[in-house]
């Protein structure tokens, strides 16, 4: 039967089975049985199905999923039942030649010592002809001095607390990624009344050009970082100059300014899927384990200094500086800045420049957190930036950073209690509660509302 | 990739990872945009090797009567997301053609080729204007399209002209029995549960975890595997089962909770069941400490990463995908028929080649059987040349012609091995393919099984 087939596979077929037959154990029962005429179980070191016969094949590990070597597994069929051990890998498996019932059993006796089976020693298997029937015992208990597989030991603190400050440590690495993507938002939202829709594209291309500057090109990371943000700045000055400059002298009103921000995210996000396709595109090829009291990865720490650094410089500069104060003053009343000699169109287009750059920094940091970015990930991230800087209350540095750590913290932390799927919900909810009893958002000055 | 592998096994690499990009793109009923086309863009220049001589295939005339002639509609993307794979099929079905008329062509005369572009799923009026046009100029069935979405998009219009549409590559599970006219050879995607759900348990997993993205693909599969999984007696589901809504939406860009509240139920096994996701719930999985030798991908994740991830980084993952690796044999064959009908270049992917190949001989056949190649005649006798009467078994169309002339009942099985439709007009059986990752690339070939429903 389906010898064609056959043929197919065999090209890859040949050079797969000398390695099998070489690195298996010798089968220490080899013996074929005849359980009535068809029904014949051979015990065999590999066993590949073909189309007259079914394997019957399964690994034994203990709790600690290390191989259990040597126990005795039965097979039969009415018939003489045959006998095998498991190998080093704790793998045994029976070659039959007739579809149809068996009965597998474990000797319970030939266990290591501190072993026993989990559910019964018995199972009923049924093989199909050409197909593997996959047969297995859970076992209780770790073995002693036996084998240990390098691969096993999977991890995972499942102490209540552990999993508490875990979520708390994811939430704190979202909350501050979400800031730096945040404050190039509320900043232009504060200058200029406009809400940027098209605010998260600028984050997607940071790391669109972290892609294209570190991975294909192979430049250092910390310089890629350099010219990444450089060149997202320069998109933010560019931009202010072709669209959000004329738009304004012409007189456009918000709304419509704002739809002119909604057509160019799409406009965006489809050229981003033309140039890179639908795909996850890395920033960097390297993977780090989780270390440290958060448990998260060095880059992980790294990102959430740089960000918190980034924040409160924005938030001095702001405050302290003749150029943060002019923006204050252009946020507050525009026509009365520039009848004090403040260049409006200046500030403008440096507040336009410092938040394409930081959000080019922030897509970089979170492609290279979260392992990529894609056409679509500045898109998802909106819908968790605006809220977070209306919690925290537009236009003010502080604010952009407690409103992402309240978004970060309640969507990680939710999962503790709710269904992962409803994290991003759990965060809305908080926004609206917030928002009833403070509508200015937290750090807000109640003066801008009404 | 490292020095010391072998040319062949750099070529098999290669074309693994063609196929599995190949096959990610076919089952997912989006279409619009191919998740990983780059990684099938990876070209397996074994085709070229050997010297084939394929002649070119009729093109066919419109005014021709297409009852008492072969014309066989090409409905295959050659723009869009899944343009990739048009070579491939084109090649399947030109091939098939090739072979058909020098054993003598169907009912005394050669058959001809009617191709147009099939497109991709949002292109649904491209793709209906393309596929009126070929109706109109009456062939006698259609093979295509290659995405369960453009099936969807041309069904009505194929069932209005009631002609043949024989697809060689959609899976999705929703189009079984849709309409009578509809027919497909690609192994559905409940056959690839049931095989990775065995290799699981034989494994020896006892605690799965499945990290599943919220899609009728992945939740299909994973109720698939999750039931092999139960009924083993030995291992049970710890996350991400039915029911507890663990899904993650197929948008999440961030998976360290998803991947710290699978790894807190203590798992032997994780299972990830998605696309392109799967780049970046790796890094998460590693950094968190789990041995991603313990993990198990899907078709649509069975990629080669060696662009993304570090050496090493999957070495020991296992997986599945739908059918038979195309054997070099074939490749160059298709690759030639491809060619000598005007194709430009190599074929990138050669996924479901083997399965436009079947079609297009089972059209033929049953056109024979019924002595007409009225679409009518084929529909009504497609399942019998197919195996349903159990016929004699033969492997090629000359073989099976001579068997059909002699007043035999057939068996037609081809390159792709799948058994006889069942009642729903779906393969009754077929092969999954079981791969594991040396390096980051799933290039090391297991075992082969035959799944049935």
């Amino acid at each position: 039967m389906l010898v064609a087939a056959l043929g197919v596979l065999s090209g890859l077929l040949l050079p797969a089975l000398p390695a099998q037959a070489s690195s298996s154990p010798t089968p220490s029962a080899s013996s074929s049985a005849a359980a009535g005429d068809s029904s014949a179980i051979r015990a065999t070191a590999t066993c590949a199905q073909t189309d007259t016969t079914a394997c019957v094949a399964g690994t034994l590990r203990d709790a600690d999923t290390n191989p259990v070597r040597g126990a005795t597994v039965t097979l039969a069929a009415g018939g003489t039942p045959v006998a095998t051990k498991t190998s080093a890998e704790g793998t045994f498996s029976f070659t039959v030649t007739a579809a149809g019932r068996y009965t597998l059993s474990l000797d319970e006796s030939t266990l290591p010592e501190g072993l026993t089976p989990g559910n019964g020693t018995e199972r009923t298997i049924t093989a199909r002809l050409g197909a593997l029937s996959p047969a297995g015992f859970a076992l209780e208990g770790a073995q002693q001095g036996g084998e240990t597989d390098p691969e096993a030991t999977p991890q995972g603190d499942t102490s209540a607390f552990g999993r508490f400050w875990n979520q708390v440590s994811l939430g704190l690495l979202l909350g501050l990624l979400l800031a730096l993507g945040a404050i190039g938002l509320s900043l232009v939202y504060g200058t200029t009344g406009l809400s940027n829709f098209a605010h998260a594209e600028q984050v997607t291309l940071g790391g669109f050009l972290g892609y294209v500057f570190a991975v294909q090109l192979g430049v250092p990371f910390v310089l890629a970082g350099v010219i990444v943000i450089v060149l997202c700045a320069l998109t933010g000055t560019v931009q202010d100059r072709l669209i959000w400059q004329p738009l304004r002298r012409r007189g456009l009103g918000l709304t419509q300014l704002m739809v002119v921000t909604i057509g160019l995210q799409l406009a965006l996000q489809y050229v981003y899927q033309f140039i890179f396709g639908g795909g996850v595109r890395p920033v960097s090829r390297t993977i780090q384990a989780n270390t440290g009291p958060l448990n998260i990865t060095p880059n992980a720490y790294i990102a959430m200094a740089i960000s918190v650094v980034v924040l409160i410089g924005v938030g001095l500069l702001l405050q302290r500086t003749r150029i943060g104060r002019a923006t204050r003053a252009v946020a507050d009343n525009r026509p009365l800045a520039a009848a004090s000699g403040i260049d409006v169109d200046r500030i403008i287009r440096l507040v336009w420049t410092i938040a394409a750059g930081l959000a080019g920094l922030a897509g970089l940091l979170y492609a290279l957190v979260y392992g990529g970015i894609a056409w679509n990930t500045g898109a998802e991230l909106l819908l968790l930036l605006f809220p977070a800087v209306t919690l925290g209350g537009f236009g003010t540095a502080f604010g952009a950073l407690v409103g992402s750590l309240v978004i970060g913290l309640v969507t990680q932390l939710s999962s503790l209690v709710l269904t992962a799927q409803l994290r991003y919900a759990s965060a809305l909810l908080i926004l609206i509660v917030v928002l009833i009893f403070r509508p200015q958002g937290i750090l807000g000055r109640r003066s801008r509302v009404g | 990739m490292p020095g010391y592998r072998s040319t062949g096994r750099r070529l098999a690499a290669l074309a693994m990872g063609a196929t599995a990009a190949v096959a990610l793109a076919a089952c997912s009923s989006g279409g619009g945009t191919s998740p990983s086309a780059s990684t099938g863009a990876s070209s397996s220049s074994s085709a070229s090797a050997s010297a084939v001589s394929v002649k070119a295939v009729p093109k066919c005339e419109s005014g021709a009567d297409e009852t008492t002639q072969l014309k066989l509609g090409a409905f295959i993307p050659l723009t869009g997301g899944l343009a990739f794979l048009g070579p491939a099929a084109v090649g399947g079905v030109d091939l098939a053609l090739n072979d058909i008329n020098e054993a003598g062509g169907v009912l005394g005369k050669d058959a001809c080729v009617n191709l147009v572009d099939s497109s991709e799923t949002s292109q649904a009026a491209l793709s209906v204007a393309n596929i009126k046009k070929q109706l109109q100029s009456k062939v006698s069935a259609i093979v295509g399209p290659e995405s369960s979405g453009v099936t969807y998009n041309v069904l009505p219009t194929v069932n209005g002209a009631k002609t043949v549409l024989f697809s060689p590559a959609a899976t999705d599970d929703g189009l079984t029995g849709v309409s009578p006219y509809f027919f497909r050879n690609p192994a559905p995607n409940s056959f690839e549960a049931s095989a990775l759900g065995s290799q699981i348990v034989a494994d020896g997993r006892t605690k799965v975890a499945f990290l599943t993205f919220n899609d009728p693909y992945g939740t299909n599969l994973r109720d698939g595997m999750e039931s092999v999984i139960k009924d083993s007696g030995s291992a049970e589901v710890v996350y991400g089962a039915k029911g507890k809504n663990q899904e993650f939406p197929s948008t999440e860009t961030n998976f360290g909770s998803d991947v710290s509240a699978a790894l807190a139920t203590k798992p032997d096994a994780i299972v990830i069941i998605a696309f392109d996701q799967t780049k970046q719930i790796i890094p998460a999985l590693v950094s968190a400490g789990w041995k991603m030798g313990n993990s198990y991908f899907v078709d649509g994740n069975l990629n080669d990463y060696s662009a993304d991830l570090p050496e090493g980084t999957l070495t020991g993952v296992k997986g599945a995908t739908q059918g038979v690796n195309p054997s070099p044999e074939l490749r160059a064959k298709l690759a030639a028929a491809y060619k000598a009908n005007g194709g430009s270049s190599e074929p990138t992917a050669y996924g479901y080649g083997a399965e436009a190949y079947d079609a297009s001989t089972l059209i033929a056949l049953a056109a024979e059987k019924g002595k007409s190649a009225a679409s009518e005649d084929i529909r009504k006798n497609l399942p019998a040349v197919s195996g349903t009467t159990g016929g004699e078994i033969c492997k090629s169309f000359s073989a099976c012609k001579q068997l059909l002339d002699d007043g035999k009942e057939i068996q037609y099985q081809g390159y792709a091995g799948t058994g006889p439709f069942n009642s729903k007009r779906d393969i009754s059986s077929g092969y999954i393919s079981i791969y594991q990752y040396e390096g980051n690339a799933p290039s090391k070939f297991l075992t082969s099984t035959k799944e049935s429903d």
